[in-house]
């Protein structure tokens, strides 16, 4: 059946104080065997989630930033960077009717 | 005096019905391609291309044929920079108020956004006020170097809800512009302009007119078009026999 927030959820905001549990954002990983480190992923990522080390790639590790829009993924020229997990929220800001995440698909 | 137009060989060639299963028409292709371009070259774009993607916007459908839109093309590199330093500032003092997202144990700043959620809960979405952080640390560009911006404002007196209008007309353009080579991108940030008096004046935007949306265009850096995946939602489905499923 379709989802629907409940009262109680509808009421109550997420708080980013205890980041993890209250807001699952995206991850992405990196084929360091593929990349050469071209920089495009981290100076194209919309949230600023992406930092240079040891001039490869990583997801920067303080805050979780990252909105799963895969941008760096379609502009890798080495097909290098893969989508893991997407972003939720909770509570009022829940995504509702999600199914698993599909590249565009021919019927 | 009436003007003659020419007709493309007998007003519409007959367009075929794919089978099912059969690999996707050009149309589809750009549509499913198509990425948000944050990463742009200097060059600039021609004047003909600019005229090319409004007119795709020109002929988007609206509520009662209303077209409430009006573009404001800014290729004028000073003039970005000075939106952009005005985005940026407004950002920071806005941030002020709102960012208890980096800096945590300030519960103060919390209250003050869960308050204002009560009143305007799509602009204080967790997703816009990280984006106002990164503008206001800098690490986050507003146009992303982009050499044209169209500014798209709605005539606020239109039938219905114009704000719909304007958003299909944005992306026929959006899309006949990534068929033509060109990238773009969606910035909404551009609103922060309608609320200066100053800004207004100098773009001369008056009273029926307001602020919707803008749209960053130029060349792209690399080729950011590509395929990527989306998560499916689900589709509540009445079939021909009364049947309900739900479908992804």
């Amino acid at each position: 059946m379709p989802e629907y927030l409940t009262r109680k959820q509808k009421k109550k905001y997420e708080s980013y104080l205890n980041i993890d549990e209250d807001m699952v954002m995206g991850v992405v990983s990196f084929d360091y065997e593929k990349c050469k480190g071209c920089r495009f992923c981290v100076e194209a990522c919309v949230s600023a989630g992406l930092e240079m080390a040891d001039k490869k790639p990583r997801m920067i590790l303080d805050r979780p930033v990252c909105i799963a829009c895969g941008d760096c993924s379609a502009l890798c020229p080495e097909n290098a960077i893969t989508i893991e997990r997407f972003q939720q929220f909770n509570f009022k800001y829940r995504f509702l009717d999600r199914g698993e995440p599909a590249m565009p698909r021919r019927f | 005096m009436l003007m003659k137009f020419e007709t493309a060989s007998s007003g519409h060639s007959e367009i075929a019905v794919p089978e099912s299963g059969a690999p996707f028409n050009p149309v589809e292709d750009v549509i499913y391609r198509r990425r948000s371009v944050r990463l742009y070259k200097k060059k600039q774009v021609p004047e003909y291309l600019v005229r090319r993607v409004i007119e795709a916007g020109r002929f988007a459908p609206s509520t009662g044929n209303s077209q409430p839109w009006k573009f404001i093309v800014i290729q004028d590199q000073k003039m970005i920079k000075d939106m952009t330093d005005h985005i940026v500032k407004s950002c920071q003092s806005l941030v002020k108020m709102t960012d208890y997202f980096s800096k945590p144990g300030t519960g103060w700043r919390e209250r003050i956004v869960n308050f204002a959620r009560l009143f305007w809960q799509n602009e204080f979405h967790p997703n816009p006020l990280g984006a106002f952080t990164q503008i206001a640390e800098g690490k986050l560009g507003v146009w992303h170097g982009a050499p044209t911006v169209i500014i798209i404002l709605i005539d606020q007196r239109a039938p219905s809800k114009p704000l719909i209008d304007v958003g299909v007309a944005g992306q026929n353009m959006v899309l006949s512009a990534h068929s033509m080579g060109l990238g773009t991108c969606w910035v909404g940030f551009v609103e922060f302009l309608s609320r200066s008096y100053k800004w207004r004046k100098r773009l001369n935007i008056k009273s029926p007119y307001r602020i919707a949306n803008s749209i960053a265009i130029g060349y792209p850096k690399g080729t950011p078009d590509g395929y990527v995946k989306r998560e499916t939602k689900a589709i509540d489905w009445y079939d021909e026999n009364g049947q309900f499923s739900i479908k992804y």
